[in-house]
């Protein structure tokens, strides 16, 4: 939904160009991103995100860290989903070293990544709903994180930074009671999607806020490299947990929600789909998960050979990937992450232009960044 | 148990708190016992006033500054009341508690402690400002607010100054608030505020019309502008033989009442910048909007001009639509303030449930929507009375 | 969806890209899996790479290997996964230092991929940009150039992207020395 700019003729009426720096200290622009905005009155005539802000060097540091150690600040790319940095991280190494992992492992790092994937997108839902204006939807969702928050802390003793998946495992076992509570969490949860819906989904000043907002099609989404759920609601049913299965995923049963438009609703409601499709893919893993041993044998000094790979998933904002280069001592030669909110973000410049203000926001949130990992 | 040792600051804050809040308290009781004998008191003083030859200008203005000091006393009260009052509304929606602490029961003095603070903070005037329009900005946002209070029915005998056109006086001055709010968009140097002060300014003009235009059915009906004679029209019930079944607030005119009520509330909330219609001080967008720039006490005039607002606007609705302060048994005020504040509740519910319009939408829906309703509710109006 | 790779296994389909692309760029090789060098001792673990085509392409035939590479039917990589860059600088008997490019490609519709790599000088690297192909690569040859100095011919808009302008030197070298400033204390 473009606006068009009329101009009048006339030369009393020269008009300029006013220039906003939305952020870097901004309430929703989600942590230090500035976009510097070129406004006609209340329509965007060009936009440029500037990031950068939290940046902190993270592949550089990983040429001075052992394998171990980066796993520690793998936490802190995108720290609304630690597990799923630990687990890319754990997959880029393992795969260097040919480890092969048990299976009570892969089920437990599964049920881990998609309890996280949960927290993340509630996160999402509940900030989203502050960007369009409705406070409350915020409360339910960080009530609902709050208890898996618990039960990582039960698993990992951390809350935000889990370091709980290990290179060839995960760190610990499960408590004795964890899975009854896992389970009696996710039978609670089911019903308060349906309040979400009540609550934001349906509403319609939402819908109005999102629908027909910031279309991004399929075509220009795939250009711009953008994975995840922006990707699926842009009609595409792109998900590595499907393309390249990774851990145990080949072995569950779920289906990619994809939207139709490719407008910020879309991008909502494939969030809201996926934490759903996430509850029954616990419930799979729990109901599945081996008896067994959950750490493989991994030599005391981590020291893979010469060579290189690639370890991607499906994090809960797109591919998340590593590219390792080992020179075969026991500190990585080189780490590239994959970052996809960075790459998402990308995509803003092009599809703000013609937007209001207000607008700017609703796709900002719908794209759902986080800057630990846009700046890593 | 250990008891806490309190700091002498802690113990001082505690103090003026206290005394505060007992003076809080003892003038809204004081307002509420003069209600009923209001007009003896005053008879018997100004009477008193002139026996001992005091000039009757003396009297009036001190009358004046009297009945001043009273409305400032009750708006603030209401105020932190209803702050409080929304903190814990909101609290109780999005499944938390709100204030606990402070003052023991419930929080009850957060309100109150907050104001305080606000009243300590430094007060900061930017320096690509313009000083004097920042400094007016705040002042011509309350004062109109306050002005209007005197021309609000309380109840029986409670009004300030019953105006024969007292309706068309609060719209009038309530118009006004928006060149404050213009003025801190354009006087702080912000472009944040720039954007929040012609949204505003947007806004409230066009919200105004379907507001006033929501009225006319009920002035119409009614015959008169003055609030006290429309609040006595509604007295009274429909009856079926005989049987009391409604009263007959306005808001149970079939259709046109029901019509009239939801465009006034709706542009009620415009008027008062509240969300779903707070594009204003849209926070996620515009940071706060006009009031960015402000802190300490501007800011706090300026919140107090907003929430003023909210109960002028919750008090106006008693008083056109839900029958003023007519109610059996409960002295007039106190129905009038429980009409009110349930209004005020609607505007809390509104404001914890729904997300923000955006601004052309908002334009669209008062210029497409509620206009041409309000307009054919006048018609319809017309027509039921010509019939 | 519903396609299928025109290419059978993994193994074939690397010799089918790989002649694929050979057919029209002859001088593009394929790089080797990597062995162990040959005093290696035996205990230590056989060198790793992933199962995925790497190729090796000159920096001036890469703009239209590139435009080949996502236009050509058979081959429609249309999906640029990421692009960085990897410094050698040690020299040794077989690599001489230099600066790769690494550009990981997919193919949405036939689910193939693979890696090119571009061999650049380890000073005043210049090589084609593919934002105009890949939007993707927008934002990533920023990253690129903001980290190693590789300068990319025909960027829309080339400056530094995660540090700030006029930061002294390209902190992703191996060669870079940390300039200590006010930040260090």
């Amino acid at each position: 939904m473009t606006t068009e700019i009329v101009r009048l003729p006339g030369k009393d009426l020269s008009t300029e160009e006013m220039i906003l720096n939305l952020g870097p200290q901004h309430p929703s622009t989600h942590g230090v991103l500035r976009v510097i905005l070129s406004l006609d009155g209340e329509v965007i005539t060009r936009a440029e995100p500037d990031v950068g802000y939290l940046h902190r060097g993270t592949e550089k540091l990983a040429e001075n860290r052992t394998y171990p150690q980066m796993l520690v600040i793998s936490d802190r790319w995108d720290y609304l989903s630690a597990m799923s940095n630990n687990l890319v991280w754990c997959l880029a190494v393992e795969n260097l070293m040919q480890i092969q992992v048990p299976d009570r492992a892969h089920y437990l790092r599964v049920i881990m990544v998609e309890l996280n994937r949960i927290a993340s997108h509630l996160v999402f839902f509940g900030t989203y709903g502050i960007d369009i204006g409705a406070y409350t939807p915020f409360l339910y969702a960080f009530r609902e994180r709050e208890k898996i928050l618990d039960l990582f802390e039960e698993v990992s003793g951390a809350r935000m930074t889990y370091n709980y998946i290990r290179i060839g495992g995960v760190m610990a076992d499960l408590p004795s009671d964890w899975i009854a509570k896992c389970l009696s969490f996710l039978e609670w949860l089911k019903p308060r999607f349906q309040e979400y819906d009540t609550l934001l989904t349906e509403n319609p000043i939402f819908k109005d806020r999102t629908q027909g907002i910031g279309i991004l099609d399929k075509e220009k989404a795939i250009s711009y490299g953008i994975t995840g759920p922006n990707l699926r609601g842009s009609d595409m049913a792109f998900d590595i947990r499907k393309e390249e299965p990774y851990s145990c995923y080949n072995k569950l049963k779920f289906n990619i929600p994809t939207g139709k438009n490719g407008d910020c609703w879309d991008r909502y409601w494939v969030r809201v789909q996926e934490m759903k499709e996430s509850v029954a893919i616990i419930e799979q893993a729990i109901a599945g998960l081996p008896q067994g041993d959950c750490n493989a044998k991994v030599p005391r000094i981590i020291r893979p050979p010469v060579g290189e790979s690639y370890a991607q998933i499906e994090a809960p904002r797109g591919a998340l990937g590593i590219y390792l280069v080992s020179d075969g001592a026991d500190k990585p030669y080189r780490v590239h992450v994959r970052p996809p909110s960075f790459i998402n973000l990308a995509v803003l410049q092009d599809i703000l232009v013609g937007m209001k203000v207000a607008d700017v926001i609703a796709i900002l949130g719908s794209v759902d960044i986080v800057l630990g990992e846009v700046d890593r | 148990m250990v008891l806490p040792v309190w700091t002498q600051s802690q113990k001082r804050a505690f103090g003026v708190l206290s005394a505060i809040s007992i003076a809080g308290a003892g003038l809204s009781l004081a307002i509420g016992e003069l209600s009923l004998r209001f007009n003896q008191i005053w008879k018997f003083v100004t009477s008193l006033a002139l026996k001992i030859a005091i000039p009757s200008l003396l009297v009036q203005i001190v009358s004046m500054i009297l009945q001043c000091s009273i409305l400032i006393g009750f708006i603030s009260v209401s105020v932190m009341f209803i702050v409080w009052w929304e903190r814990k509304v909101s609290a109780h929606m999005q499944s938390r508690l709100g204030p606990m602490e402070t003052g023991g029961w419930h929080g009850w003095a957060q309100t109150i402690a907050d104001a305080i603070k606000l009243l300590l903070k430094e007060d900061v005037i930017p320096h690509e400002a313009s000083p004097w329009v920042h400094r007016l900005a705040p002042v011509l946002a309350f004062v109109p607010a306050f002005l209007c209070y005197a021309a609000l029915p309380f109840g029986e005998g409670l009004i300030s100054a019953d105006l024969d056109i007292g309706i068309l006086y609060i719209f009038a001055l309530s118009g006004i608030s928006v060149l404050g709010i213009v003025m801190a968009g354009w006087g702080s140097g912000n472009k944040y505020s720039l954007l929040g002060g012609l949204r505003s300014a947007a806004q409230s003009v066009s919200y105004e019309i379907p507001r006033v235009l929501s009225v006319v059915p009920i002035l119409m009906f009614a015959g008169s502008l003055k609030l006290t004679a429309i609040a006595q029209y509604q007295s009274g019930f429909w009856r079926i033989s005989g049987v009391p079944l409604l009263p007959k607030w306005f808001i149970f005119y079939p259709f046109i009442g029901q019509v009239a009520f939801l465009i006034f509330l709706i542009a009620s909330v415009a008027e008062t910048n509240r969300t779903p219609f707070d594009i204003a001080e849209a926070e996620s967008e515009l940071v706060a909007g006009f009031h960015t720039e402000y802190s300490g006490m501007k800011f706090s005039f300026f919140f107090l001009a907003e929430y003023a607002y909210v109960f002028l606007s919750a008090g106006i609705t008693a008083a056109l639509f839900l029958g003023g302060g007519s109610g059996p048994i409960l002295p007039s005020w106190i129905w009038f303030l429980l009409k009110s504040f349930f209004v005020v509740f609607l505007f809390l519910w509104f404001r914890w449930t729904f997300p923000r319009l955006r601004v052309d939408r908002l334009m669209e829906f008062t210029w497409k929507f509620l206009l041409p309703w309000s307009f054919a509710n006048i018609l319809i109006a017309g027509l039921v009375i010509l019939l | 969806m519903g396609n299928t790779s025109p290419f059978e296994s993994t193994v074939m389909e690397n010799t089918l890209l790989l002649a694929a692309i050979q057919g029209r760029f002859p001088t593009v090789h394929e790089i080797p899996y990597p062995t162990a060098h040959a005093g290696a001792p035996a205990h230590e673990p056989k060198p790793y790479r992933d199962s995925t085509l790497y190729v090796s392409v000159p920096p001036d035939l890469w703009s239209g290997v590139a435009q080949f590479l996502k236009n050509e039917e058979k081959l429609s990589f249309d999906f640029l996964t990421f692009v960085t860059a990897v410094d050698y600088n040690k020299v040794t008997a077989g690599e001489p230092a230099r600066m790769d490019m690494v550009y990981h490609l997919y193919s949405l519709k036939y689910k193939h991929k693979c890696v090119i790599k571009v061999s650049l000088p380890r000073d005043n690297g210049r090589v084609d940009s593919v934002a105009s192909l890949w939007h993707a690569a927008d934002w990533q040859e920023r990253e690129v150039y903001d980290m190693f100095g590789i300068q990319f011919r025909n960027h829309p808009n080339l400056k530094r992207i995660l540090m700030w302008e006029g930061f002294p030197g390209w902190p992703m070298r191996k060669d870079y020395l940390h300039i200590p400033d006010r930040y260090d204390d």
